[in-house]
């Protein structure tokens, strides 16, 4: 199953800690007067505050979005100060099966949520109903030797923003990323600055990988042939193209053909990298996977991606359209980065290889993509001392509306054979539009974070890897400096999302290197 | 009559009216629902200090209760819930202990235990004398004296 992060939920556990006094007294931890001072009253009383905060916690989620609410857990006490371990018995299944406490408490009841947080590891937090309770319940876990998570809120949209923060780091935390390798090696020939250590990425982040040979992969793209594929002989139960999958491919092909504003591609042509993208697909939910790669130059120069005849754009930017990270040059880090922008924006990315515009004896430089026209057309424009580019030929049709199709171009990557499709968006239409960028850092320990907005776009009549975005930062030598630390591969969402991706970053454990 | 006096005699009314109300509940043989649910909101009107002709059309338990509190501190419903800001130290709002002070008053004076959770979620006065008529047919003292056709 592809299960995408918008499927991810964040499970909240509320629990409710209250104290009922047993007799009637009057001193300096009991207040009211009267029938306050009754027992019986804090039956009733302790009811309605938990409502109350119940309510609260419920509107927070639901503004916080993508939360299961789970049914509370109590844990009561008297003013024998009772704390039976049965109540501890009955608070586990929930408390195992939840991602985050969120905890109602007052007077008296501060140590019963400390226990549950040492009890059951889990992440714990007070809200504004706790009053001074939350302050000292908080500041004590955090002084505790063993690293507990606990979130003192002294506003309730404060606990909203917490609650998608921590929904984006379960995304990143259960990201599987299905990893098609040729050489085995933990970056490709091109994308060098992706992760170096898989192990350290699953220890600090949680993120899983899975591995797939590339020339297994391509033996895939065909029906079974009697025997078995040729890399398998003799096993007959690999996941080969059926009748479902080539149905699901013409169907990809006609829509795409039929949707295009202009194409230029035959339809077989179309047709074999919607086969590659419907496989792709169909190994991801075989090992529940929910990102993708696979190498460029070390497919191509197998000579088997020409003999075959796709390229993997196209199934890049129809993974990226339905929110599923999907990077071009085998390059995981990228994956993620995508993965993250993803969970904080609801959105879908664009990537690609992303650098400075700079201007250098009164004229802009060129670099890989850029064609003379584009700059003469960016060096008449004003404000050009800080542009930046982003360019891969993985565009896609939801950029701006992630619920609705752009109008787009199919055009080949191949230009001599004509095979290779690839979705052409023209960014011109976005000029002013504010982009949020990010990239993690090779061995995961920062984010990079930046800004910008759009000028123009680049590639939409073109073929080949040539499709780009043209975009301006407040400062390119900061933005630079600070991407430098992080990669070339930089993947981007329309809007801003600085302040929920350095959240995220923080929550993760990894620095955040916001552009300025 | 000054306003000293006028405050005394809406309290001694009050008092008075609110006990009316208890009794002829505690002394209805059988007890319907439809009597229990009558005596209950003019019990609750009662002890709120409110009368049927300041209640609007529509109202939920808690507007109820704010406008009760709303009507006693001479303020304008809107800004009761700006008074409670200042909260007590273990949470509770003004609103919150004068619903408990009248849940605790019915429970001792009918000599009852009414269900706290659902107690918290009354969104009428409807789903009071519900809750009350529930609750008194669990009741061993109570259920025999309650009408079979409710």
């Amino acid at each position: 199953m592809i299960k995408k992060a918008a499927d991810v939920t964040l499970k909240v556990l509320p629990v409710l800690a209250t104290a009922e006094h047993l007799f009637y007294y009057e001193g300096p931890c009991r207040f009211g007067n009267g029938e306050a001072l009754q027992p019986g009253y804090d039956r009733l009383a302790n009811a309605q505050k938990a409502e109350t905060f119940l309510n609260k916690v419920k509107e927070c989620c639901e503004a916080a979005g993508k939360i299961e609410l789970m049914e509370p857990v109590y844990l009561g006490r008297t003013d024998d100060w009772d704390n039976h371990e049965a109540m501890w018995e009955q608070a586990r299944v929930s408390a195992d099966a939840c991602d985050f406490a969120v905890c109602m408490q007052g007077i008296a009841c501060d140590d019963l949520v400390m226990e549950f947080g040492e009890r059951f590891k889990k992440p714990i937090a007070t809200t504004p109903i706790s009053g001074f309770s939350g302050t000292i319940t908080v500041a004590t876990m955090k002084a505790k030797t063993n690293d507990y998570e606990a979130y003192g809120f002294y506003k309730w949209e404060d606990l909203t923003k917490c609650l998608k923060t921590l929904r984006a780091r379960k995304v990143i935390n259960t990201t599987k990323i299905l990893c098609i390798t040729r050489f085995g090696n933990p970056t490709s020939y091109s994308s060098v600055d992706s992760f170096k250590s898989y192990e350290e990425i699953t220890a600090k982040l949680g993120v899983r990988f899975r591995f797939l040979n590339l020339h297994e992969f391509f033996e895939t793209l065909h029906e079974m042939p009697e025997g078995g594929n040729c890399t398998t002989p003799g096993r007959t139960n690999t996941p080969n193209l059926t009748k479902e999958d080539l149905a699901k491919a013409e169907a990809i092909t006609d829509d795409l053909i039929n949707g295009a504003e202009v194409n230029v591609m035959q339809r077989d042509m179309v047709l074999k990298s919607a086969i590659a993208h419907v496989m792709i697909q169909k190994h991801m939910d075989l090992q529940d996977c929910n990102g993708f790669t696979m190498p460029c130059p070390d497919a191509c120069s197998t000579r088997r991606l020409n003999e075959i005849g796709f390229t993997a754009c196209l199934n890049h930017s129809l993974n990226m359209e339905q929110g599923i990270p999907s990077s071009c040059e085998y390059d995981v880090d990228c994956v993620l980065s995508q993965q993250a922008l993803i969970a904080v924006s609801g959105k879908s990315p664009y990537m690609g290889n992303t650098c400075p515009i700079p201007m250098e004896n009164g004229h802009l430089s060129a670099r890989f993509g850029c064609t003379p026209d584009q700059l003469a057309k960016l060096e008449a424009m004003e404000d050009n001392m800080n542009l930046y580019m982003m360019q891969h030929s993985v565009a896609h049709r939801r950029i701006q509306d992630p619920t609705k199709n752009a109008k787009y171009a199919l055009r080949n990557f191949a230009i001599d054979q004509g095979f290779g499709a690839t979705i052409r968006y023209n960014f011109d239409q976005d000029a002013g539009q504010k982009i949020t960028m990010c990239r993690f850092s090779p061995d995961g320990s920062k984010l990079f974070i930046g800004t910008g907005e759009v000028v123009m776009g680049g590639g939409y009549e073109g073929y080949n890897c040539s499709q780009l975005v043209y975009f301006k930062v407040k400062n390119q030598a900061d933005t630079w400096k600070k991407q430098c630390f992080a990669g070339n591969h930089v993947t981007m969402v329309y809007g801003n999302y600085v302040e929920e991706l350095v959240a995220l970053a923080e929550s993760l454990g990894v620095e955040p290197l916001v552009a300025d | 009559m000054d306003g000293q006096d006028a405050i005394r005699k809406l309290l001694v009314h009050a008092r008075q009216s609110s006990a009316l109300h208890l009794t002829t509940i505690q002394e209805a043989l059988p007890l319907t629902r439809s009597l229990l649910k009558e005596e209950l909101k003019a019990y609750v009107l009662a002890k709120y200090l409110l009368t049927e002709a300041e209640l609007p059309p529509v109202l939920t338990f808690d507007q109820l209760t704010e406008l009760s509190l709303a009507k006693s501190m001479q303020v304008s419903p809107a800004l009761v819930k700006e008074f409670d800001t200042a909260q007590s130290c273990d949470g509770a709002t003004s609103a919150m202990v004068k619903k408990v002070l009248l849940f605790r008053s019915l429970e001792r004076n009918l000599k009852l235990q009414l269900p706290a959770t659902r107690s918290a979620r009354l969104k009428s006065l409807d789903d009071l004398s519900d809750m009350v008529w529930d609750t008194m047919q669990k009741d061993a003292d109570w259920c025999g004296r309650l009408s079979a056709e409710g």
